[in-house]
Parts: structure tokens; C-alpha cells; sequence
């Protein structure tokens, strides 16, 4: 009898995390994490550090729509700060990203891996389902520190590309068991090289759930480099569909 | 025994899951956790937040500069720089703005402008010469409805989807004020609006715009750098012909949005001088913008502005037999 009930405890001991979630599962209930379903707005303030003091600060204001078709995020970014750069906006519309400048009272397309200030890229601060755009595979579970110094025990994810709308070629992913809270980053440049980790921090109620504040960006390359990225004023939004044509980026404006 | 064989093998392979039980435990990423000491202390707790800054600022935006240029010129040259040469030193010191006041009702005032103080070895001083101001836009816009808008005033308006050089761009011509740079983002940003009547509505599925600008003003030599007015619009330069430009763009599918635009000329309206299309499309391999253009004088072309993308390359011009211009047909 003893042993029949040590058989069975350890069957559902290891069967518990085997069976729980595909890794597409893990990561859409991280991307629910990071997003709420709704269209919602967030003022963003990145923060440049180099060598370990803070040089450099920008605000933007970004607002993100679901798609229902393809499932992923379209964006609008609206620079705030500094004055240099207020009144700029971007668009990402899925597929491609449009940059406006008021300056030049035109709109080109450009990359979405564009710096936009220290490590942070603008895809960095769309708000973007990565399981529209990548396929994970599990490599196995780890408990690793979180950026407040706490042991998170997570499934440590390997996403590969599958649209060729994807940010990054390839991205390692920690999300925490049961909360599915997305701790860890790492970005991957197309020739396999390490370019950034990214840590999420801050978890707080907001927009119905708990969800990070905030982020840091390291550059893998020179470790010097950190940019701080602080979520704040969420709010959800109703966004025109209209909003989303190039031709509106001009007549967009600050509420 | 055979039941004592089976508790048996059934007590080992207790003791097998209970193992992979052992090993099933998360391991600890003690590799992974170095990566936490890159962080900075001084950006280890999140930053206060910027306070939001008011909606206004947005709109307006003013900045001085002042700019020292220097020409040296060989000499003793065979053939010798024709005429004019350039000042042998400028400073010009200007204010840049670029304001929108709200003024309620859906109506916006717009004034986009630089002004300029000068001063050259071959401008003479004082001269009105040593003061200029460039008036890029002042025009007055009116929301009547969601996603529809009319404009009028001296109005920037720009198509196509190139940083440089636009063939979509129909009202570039003189309109680019003395530029202190060949950068082509420059080149953009300081150049006069045109006096135009402009409406557009946006949207879901796409947009269109009607604008027509009227002439006013005769056609004038082209300016040489000491022959500027100080206070003068210069519309001689921008709304010297009746010029009318239709676009419209459709989204037709995700990542299928091809732009039209119909311009027309009151110097060759006898015939319709340029058709420009503007294709944006995706596929796997990349992305490729294409303005296609329709030339009656000869033919059709097809340039490809955009090879800098990656994973495509698209260069292609080509040409159909020409067809003679109704003009040239009467």
C-alpha cells in the first residue's frame, strides 16, 4: 500500500508541470499579463544610463488596439518629451512602421529595430503579443532572480520567429509558474548574437490585473548601456479604427 | 513470486518516478542571475516619472540657431567658378517656430516660419537684405466632422514615401528656401508651404485628399542669395500656375495599401501630364514601395525608391512605347 501511494505521488508530482500548459499556452497567458484585451493608452519614460548615471530621458505616449484578425497589437506613439522631438508620432499597423516628423511634415517607413533612445528600440515599447509572432518550445524550468531580487520559479521558453513581422529573430523567455508573470527577456539578433536582456519589475494591480510597471533593458554588447522603462498613467481607451491610417499620423493629437 | 516480482519491480519504479521526480525540480540559473548585476544602482528602483507635459507642448515649438559657414575657394583654377561664387562667410542667425493655437470649435491656426538674420561679406549692411523671413505655412483648418478635415492658408503638402527625393511630390518645385545643407532631411523641412485649399477625410479604410491651389502671381526669375525679400511670401515661387492634386490610398488588405494621386497643371492642362501611383506592398521576402508613373511623353516607368530594404531587390524601368500627348496629337 505504501508503495502504491508512493507511485501515485510521484506520478502527480511530475505530472503536474508536465501537463500544464503548451508553450504557446505560457506564452499567451504572459502576453495577457503584459496587455489587457482592451485598447488602452500608457505614458512610457525611458531612461538612459550610461556607465551608471541616468543621461538622457524621453516620454511617449502610446496607444495600442488589438487586432481581432491577426490577434496582435497596432500602435500609436505620440513623443511628449523632450521638446525637441514633441509632436512626433509613429505608427505600427502590424506590418509596418511609419514615422512621422512635423518638421518635415512626412511620413516614412522604418524599422522597428530602430534605436529610439539607449538600448530601448521602438519595438521595444509596442505593445505586442509575442505569441502572434513567435513559436516557443519549453527548454525546461529554472528559479532565477527577479530585478527586485526575489527566487521566481519559471519555464525557461526558447521563441523562434514565425512571422516575418517579428521584432527580434529570437528570444529566450522566462515566465513564472502560475502567475505567468513574464520575468526575464533575452533578444537575439538574426546571426544568433545576444542583444539585450530585458527584466520586467514592478508587478502591480492596474487596467483589472497585475501587471509590470516597468523594465530594464541591458545591452549585451556593452554592458555600460541600461535603459529604464517606466509604464505609467494606463488608462483604457476607446481608439478610432481611423486612427490606425498613415494619412492620420498628421492630425493626430495631444487629450 | 511472480506477485513478489511484480511488488518488487513496482517498489523500483517508485523509486525511478520519485528520481525523476528529484530531477523534474527547477534548477537554479546561478548563470542567469549575473545578468542582475549589470543593472546600475541608481537605475535599480524605477525612475519617477516625468511629470506628463502639458498638451500644448506639442504644438509649439521654437528654437534659435546660429550658423557660421565659411567658403574658401581654390584659385589659379583653368577654368574658373562661374558666376555667382559663394559669400566667402555667412552668419545668419535665426528663430525657428512652429506653432498651432487651438481656437475652439474644431479650428486650428497654424503658422510654421524662420527668421532670419544675415549677414555675408557680399550682403550689403544694413540692407534689408540682412533680414528675412521664410513664411513655410500660415493657414487656418477646420474639423467639420470625425476624420474630416478642411485647410487653407499657405499649406506644406507632401506625398510619397522617400526621406530624399519624391516623384509623388508634386508641389516640391522652388519651393525649397536657401538651404544651409544638402542633407536631404533639411531640404524637406525648410521649404514653403503652398497657398492652397485642401480637404481630406480619413477613414478606416483608407483616405483621400483634394487640394487645389490657384495662381496668383506670375512666374519670377529664379532668386540669387542678394536679391531676397526681406517680409515677402515669395508666392512667385509656389502659386505661379493653377495646380490641382487628387490622392486617395486603400486599404485593401493587411499590408496592401496602394496610394493614387492624379496631378494636374494649368500649363499643360490641355492634356493630363502625370498619374502617380504609389504601391505599398509585403511579402515574405520584404517590403518594397514602388511609385509608378504614368508620362505620356514617355511612356511608362517603373522606379523602385526603396532598394535600401533588405531582401529586396527590385529594379526595374521600364518602358512602353511612347504616346503622344493629346497636344501634340491636335
Amino acid at each position: 500500500m505504501t508503495m502504491v501511494r508512493t507511485v501515485v505521488l510521484a506520478l502527480v508530482v511530475v505530472a503536474v508541470p508536465a501537463c500544464a500548459q503548451t508553450p504557446q499556452e505560457i506564452i499567451g497567458a504572459a502576453d495577457k499579463v503584459r496587455n489587457p484585451g482592451q485598447p488602452f493608452r500608457s505614458t512610457n519614460t525611458l531612461t538612459e544610463y550610461v556607465s551608471g548615471k541616468p543621461t538622457d530621458q524621453d516620454q511617449l505616449v502610446v496607444y495600442a488596439k488589438e487586432d481581432p484578425a491577426t490577434h496582435q497589437f497596432r500602435n500609436l506613439v505620440r513623443y511628449v518629451e523632450p521638446p525637441r522631438d514633441a509632436g512626433k508620432t509613429a505608427l505600427f499597423d502590424n506590418r509596418n512602421l511609419w514615422f512621422y516628423d512635423p518638421s518635415s511634415k512626412a511620413s516614412v517607413r522604418i524599422s522597428p529595430q530602430q534605436r529610439l533612445i539607449g538600448q530601448a528600440a521602438i519595438g521595444d515599447v509596442l505593445t505586442v503579443n509575442l505569441a502572434a509572432d513567435y513559436a516557443g518550445t519549453l527548454l525546461g524550468d529554472e528559479t532565477i532572480t527577479d530585478a527586485e531580487r526575489q527566487q521566481r520559479t519559471c519555464w525557461h521558453l526558447d521563441l523562434k520567429a514565425a512571422t516575418s513581422t517579428a521584432i527580434y529573430n529570437r528570444v529566450e523567455y522566462w515566465v513564472e509558474h502560475g502567475s505567468f508573470h513574464p520575468v526575464k527577456a533575452k533578444f537575439y539578433s538574426d546571426s544568433g548574437r545576444l542583444l539585450k536582456i530585458l527584466y520586467y519589475r514592478g508587478y502591480r494591480e492596474q487596467l483589472g490585473a497585475v501587471r509590470p510597471s516597468g523594465a530594464v533593458i541591458i545591452d549585451a554588447v556593452d554592458s555600460s548601456l541600461v535603459t529604464t522603462i517606466q509604464f505609467g498613467d494606463l488608462r483604457f481607451q476607446d481608439i478610432p479604427e481611423a486612427w490606425f491610417q498613415r494619412d492620420y499620423l498628421p492630425r493626430l493629437r495631444a487629450e | 513470486m511472480i506477485a513478489g516480482l511484480t511488488a518488487s519491480a513496482a517498489l523500483k519504479a517508485g523509486e525511478v518516478l520519485v528520481a525523476l521526480m528529484l530531477l523534474a525540480t527547477p534548477t537554479f540559473a546561478a548563470d542567469e542571475n549575473n545578468d542582475l548585476n549589470l543593472i546600475p544602482p541608481a537605475a535599480q528602483q524605477p525612475a519617477p516619472a516625468a511629470v506628463p507635459a502639458s498638451p500644448g507642448s506639442a504644438t509649439q515649438r521654437n528654437y534659435l540657431e546660429d550658423a557660421i559657414s565659411v567658403t574658401p575657394l581654390r584659385d589659379s583654377l583653368a577654368v574658373p567658378f562661374p558666376p555667382p561664387t559663394p559669400a566667402s562667410w555667412e552668419d545668419r542667425l535665426f528663430l525657428d517656430s512652429r506653432d498651432e493655437w487651438n481656437l475652439g470649435d474644431g479650428v486650428t491656426l497654424t503658422y510654421s516660419g524662420r527668421f532670419n538674420l544675415r549677414a555675408a561679406n557680399d550682403v550689403p549692411f544694413p540692407s534689408h537684405e540682412n533680414v528675412r523671413n521664410d513664411l513655410r505655412e500660415a493657414f487656418i483648418s477646420w474639423q467639420p466632422a470625425d476624420g474630416t478635415w478642411i485647410d487653407l492658408g499657405r499649406i506644406n503638402l507632401k506625398s510619397g514615401v522617400a526621406v530624399g527625393y519624391n516623384p509623388t511630390d508634386f508641389f516640391r518645385t522652388r519651393a525649397v528656401v536657401e538651404p544651409l545643407t544638402a542633407d536631404p532631411t533639411v531640404l524637406r523641412e525648410d521649404r514653403l508651404g503652398t497657398l492652397m485649399l485642401l480637404v481630406q477625410h480619413v477613414w478606416p479604410g483608407g483616405s483621400i485628399t483634394a487640394a487645389y491651389a490657384p495662381k496668383v502671381t506670375q512666374p519670377t526669375a529664379i532668386y540669387t542669395n542678394i536679391d531676397l525679400p526681406s517680409f515677402d511670401p515669395m508666392l512667385d515661387r509656389t502659386n505661379a500656375e493653377h495646380r490641382f492634386l487628387l490622392k486617395g490610398s486603400l486599404a485593401i488588405a493587411n499590408g496592401f495599401t496602394p496610394e493614387c494621386l492624379v496631378g494636374i497643371f494649368s500649363s499643360h492642362l490641355n492634356h493630363l501630364r502625370q498619374v502617380g501611383v504609389v504601391l505599398v506592398l509585403w511579402n515574405r521576402a520584404g517590403f518594397f514601395v514602388s511609385p509608378l508613373f504614368r508620362k505620356w511623353q514617355h511612356g511608362l516607368q517603373l522606379i523602385d525608391i526603396n532598394q535600401k530594404d533588405p531582401g529586396q531587390t527590385l529594379n526595374c524601368c521600364c518602358t512602353t512605347p511612347a504616346t503622344a500627348p493629346r497636344s501634340a496629337a491636335t
